[in-house]
């Protein structure tokens, strides 16, 4: 394995490959950096221009912007709260905060030390996992599928436990939506309103950007004022401090990374999932919860990670089985196809060298990315000092053009501003909009398993724990939800007791 | 115990019955028109939801709880706090005039009016900073998604 990883290292050293390589950082930077862009639709649009390359130059240039988008949808989430792609909306949470505290700088050295680590161990796993690839991919059937999206909405609604209820009523109306459109199953449509257009359901990235990105752009136009809260005391000099910091809390940076690699291998659940999961887990992990959103560095850290090593966990079972982890895997599985190279079992053997040229690629791409993001770190937290009244109509102007340039369709512009209007209300009347993104991300995967494993257990509930995988996602779901409970319980009746003997 | 709602209260409490009236409106809908086999998961969750958002409203209507949700520090009633519901409503006409607007004439003349008109009724710009930021923008839109990306920008139902 080690040879066959060295003679994959030096094809990067040839200039042509390098030159594919930068380039694809660029693309992917810019495609990041743009809400409602991403790297799904820079691999689309590049697929063709792939077909005349050498598969070393293509896998370079695809590496490069899977490997760049992470930050350039970071850089973009921390600084107007618009996360660039949608696995970067969990960055919101606490980049933006930092942002307005005039901690930006801060945020992004965070960002670019904990995404090329978070690769780095993503690549790392991969080569350790790549003999055992076939086994692990096929511990998940659909009862585990269920479980699974269970869980990630479980542990996203629970995560703020002074806004239980409501995260729970949130993530109910979340799976309502997420029941739009054409039943998989069944083969029913439903709540469409006659629409053509909600055939398909609601699409996601339309709606992050509304949620996060408009409605945050609607409080800052109403609010007036900067993103920076006082934007004279706007610091661009916490680079350095943002990448000790990162360094510092290493155990975050491994568990996002470990929770990304995992559950980026696990097709149809996403990076969205994965960096949400990371960020609830770091938030129930610490000693004040309660503070995560108010601009904690870990709140960015964590995500991050998870961000980057999401990507070699996704592409295990795209390259095992031809089964993408991600919709930008997706993609690149047509451009494997395009280029002779059949997804499969024989994959590993027979290709062995293009597929670690691939991984080296992800790594160095987050790496360069995070130098090209670091030299440009002070003119982009710029944008932090533009006033509101000037900015938040940019930002929507420009959303809602990316918004349309995905798909070309009128009708998602229409949804990001219902979407952005929804969560500026939420925002209004306090309520998380976090477990809402995650109901409709696994709406879709939870019900599928749920009418599959009950097709497969003709009925019985107990196929829900039939497989050691299962028995753990199920445990792990109840311990969530009372992990979550009991302390506030155990507070209320403390209260109550001093209550009363006084 | 009889304490009175306060605003906040009462508009948690407008905001969560609105939220009950609709996810109603999903279950009925729900009931009449999807078959039976395609609607169990869907009314399952407006069940639960449904039950959630009336413990959420008794929550509320619970006079003894208002001490606890007034002293919570609250994004949502600090920033209602600072913001006029005449300010609110005029942002929110925007972007629905900005999406007419997109839908009737497309993005390359609505971008450009919505923008001169947003920076300088509701930011309070002058005028020349309104229009040089709308032509950066707009030149901007136009040069990465129709010249280098080659996307066709919606020209709008009126030019189509």
């Amino acid at each position: 394995m080690f040879n066959v990883l060295v003679q994959a290292g030096s094809d990067f050293l040839a200039l042509q490959t390098l030159f594919f390589l930068f380039a694809g950082v660029l693309v992917g930077l810019v495609f990041g950096v743009i809400p409602g862009l991403g790297g799904t639709t820079a691999l689309a649009i590049l697929l063709p221009l792939t077909f005349g390359m050498r598969v070393i130059d293509a896998f370079a240039m695809c590496g490069g912007i899977m490997g760049a988008v992470a930050m350039g949808g970071s850089i973009s989430a921390i600084l107007l709260n618009a996360p660039g792609t949608a696995p970067s909306a969990a960055t919101c949470l606490d980049g933006y905060p930092l942002a307005r505290q005039g901690r930006a700088a801060e945020a992004i050295g965070a960002v670019a030390t904990a995404s090329p680590l978070g690769g780095l161990f993503g690549m790392l796993t991969l080569l350790l996992v790549f003999p055992i690839a076939r086994d692990i991919v096929l511990l998940f059937g659909p009862p585990e599928f269920f479980l699974l999206a269970v869980f990630g909405l479980v542990s996203i609604a629970v995560a703020d436990a002074a806004n239980l209820l409501r995260g729970l009523i949130v993530a109910g109306v979340g799976l309502m939506l997420s029941f739009v459109g054409y039943d998989a199953v069944n083969g029913g449509v439903r709540f469409t309103l006659g629409s053509d257009y909600l055939w398909d359901g609601i699409p996601l990235v339309p709606a992050l950007v509304g949620l996060f990105g408009m409605a945050e752009m609607i409080a800052l136009s109403i609010q007036g004022g900067t993103v920076a809260a006082d934007a004279s005391a706007a610091r661009f000099d916490g680079v350095t401090a943002g990448m000790r910091a990162t360094l510092r809390h290493w155990r975050v940076v491994i568990r996002g990374s470990v929770i990304g690699t995992i559950i980026g291998a696990v097709p149809g659940v996403g990076g969205t999932v994965a960096t949400f999961i990371a960020y609830s887990t770091t938030k129930k992990a610490d000693r004040h919860p309660e503070t995560f959103g108010t601009g904690r560095i870990e709140g960015v850290i964590a995500p991050e990670a998870a961000n980057n090593a999401k990507d070699s966990g996704a592409l295990l079972p795209t390259l095992a089985f031809g089964i993408p982890g991600s919709a930008e895997m997706a993609v690149f599985l047509g451009i494997l196809v395009l280029h002779g190279l059949q997804p499969g079992p024989a994959m590993f053997v027979d290709h062995q060298r293009e597929i670690y040229g691939l991984v080296i690629a992800l790594t160095v791409a987050a790496v360069l990315a995070s130098i090209i993001g670091l030299i440009f770190v002070r003119r982009l937290a710029l944008i932090t000092k533009v006033p509101g009244g000037i900015l938040a109509p940019t930002v929507i102007a420009i959303s809602l053009v990316g918004t349309f340039a995905i798909e070309s369709r009128p009708g998602d512009v229409i949804l990001a501003a219902v979407f952005g209007v929804l969560g500026y209300l939420m925002m209004r009347f306090d309520y998380p909009r976090l477990p809402l993104v995650i109901a409709l991300v696994l709406g879709e995967t939870a019900e599928r398993g749920f009418h599959q494993s009950m097709i497969i257990g003709r009925g019985d509930w107990s196929v829900f724990v039939s497989s050691p995988t299962s028995i753990v996602l199920a445990a792990l779901i109840f311990l969530s939800l009372f992990w979550s409970v009991i302390p506030r319980l155990m507070q209320r009746s403390a209260a109550n007791r001093t209550g009363s003997s006084s | 115990m009889s304490r009175s709602l306060t605003r906040a209260q009462v508009g948690a409490l407008l905001a969560a019955s609105t939220v009950l009236l609709l996810v109603i409106a999903y279950g009925v809908v729900g009931y009449i028109s999807v078959d039976p086999a395609s609607r169990r998961v869907p009314l399952l969750t407006c069940g639960v939801t449904s039950l959630l958002l009336v413990i959420e409203m008794m929550r509320h209507c619970l006079a003894g709880r208002a001490a606890t949700d007034d002293e919570r520090p609250s994004h949502g009633h600090a920033q209602a706090a600072t913001t006029t519901i005449g300010g609110e409503a005029a942002v929110l006409l925007s972007i629905a005039g900005v999406i007419t607007g997109i839908y009737l004439a497309g993005f390359l003349i609505a971008i450009p009016l919505y923008l001169v008109a947003a920076i300088t009724l509701l930011g309070r710009r002058s005028l020349r900073i309104a229009l040089i930021t709308a032509a950066l923008t707009s030149i901007a839109i136009y040069v990465a998604f129709e010249v280098l990306l080659s996307y066709r920008l919606f020209p709008g139902i009126l030019f189509s």
